[in-house]
């Protein structure tokens, strides 16, 4: 997180947008303490917003994880741009379609070893990769992959492509031992 | 230091920020969670409690 800020608001705020950090209205004192250590300023969804905050300034949410967060975080996002960070506990309401997934990073499992990420970096599209070759299996656009009004990826496709790669490679690889 | 994928999600963010999908609601998302939370958490154990705070 503080790598995140850092990579934000580069001089802290002394030019260009400064970063206000925010964890969750469930977080306790004892996190806010220690994750104060590393970033600066860090507040709770609980508490008002710093009154120094400009338009054009960037806050982080953290973590959200119940359904008030998100709430907060929509609201938020009317008057400054607010990045959600690792959402927890979402369901379909927690974070709409209307929202822009910047970037997402997902490793896919089968047989219980990851062998492939679902991946997307703004603007560009979501990606299947094969971890074993690196190659891009399947591209979506977020109409393709995206559940409902959700802002939430359905990684069944992704999956079965991953699937059937490393299936390929297994018979492959069994046919040329005969 | 910032790693490769720290820089890919600040650029994406950015990105993200100064065109958002829906035009005029910088409502960003991003999901990278770090590789500890792959491992079980939230197993009983002290380490594990401890843990939860951390990978924040």
């Amino acid at each position: 997180m503080a790598k995140l800020v850092r990579g934000l608001s580069p001089l802290g705020g002394l030019m260009g947008p400064k970063v206000q950090v925010l964890a969750s209205t469930t977080a306790s004192a004892t996190f806010l303490s220690k994750a104060a250590t590393k970033i600066k300023g860090v507040a709770s969804l609980r508490d008002d917003l710093p009154d120094n905050l400009g338009p054009r300034d960037i806050i982080i949410v953290m973590t959200p994880s119940v359904q008030q967060d998100y709430a907060l975080a929509r609201k938020l996002a009317l008057e400054n741009p607010v990045v959600i960070v690792n959402g927890l506990a979402k369901d379909q309401k927690s974070v709409a379609g209307d929202a822009t997934m910047a970037y997402f990073s997902k490793p896919l499992t089968y047989n219980s070893q990851i062998v492939g990420y679902l991946v997307r970096k703004y603007p560009n599209d979501w990606t299947t990769v094969d971890l074993v070759t690196k190659k891009v299996l399947s591209t979506y656009k977020d109409s393709e992959i995206l559940f409902g009004q959700t802002n939430t990826p359905d990684l069944r496709d992704p999956g079965k492509r991953l699937q059937k790669a490393v299936d390929d490679r297994a018979i492959q690889a069994r046919n040329q031992q005969r | 230091m910032l790693n490769r994928r720290d820089n890919q999600a600040n650029e994406a963010i950015q990105a993200a920020i100064a065109k958002p999908k829906t035009p005029g609601f910088p409502l960003i998302e991003c999901e990278f969670p770090p590789l500890a939370e792959l491992n079980k958490l939230g197993d009983g154990s002290l380490r594990s409690a401890n843990l939860v705070d951390d990978v924040r």
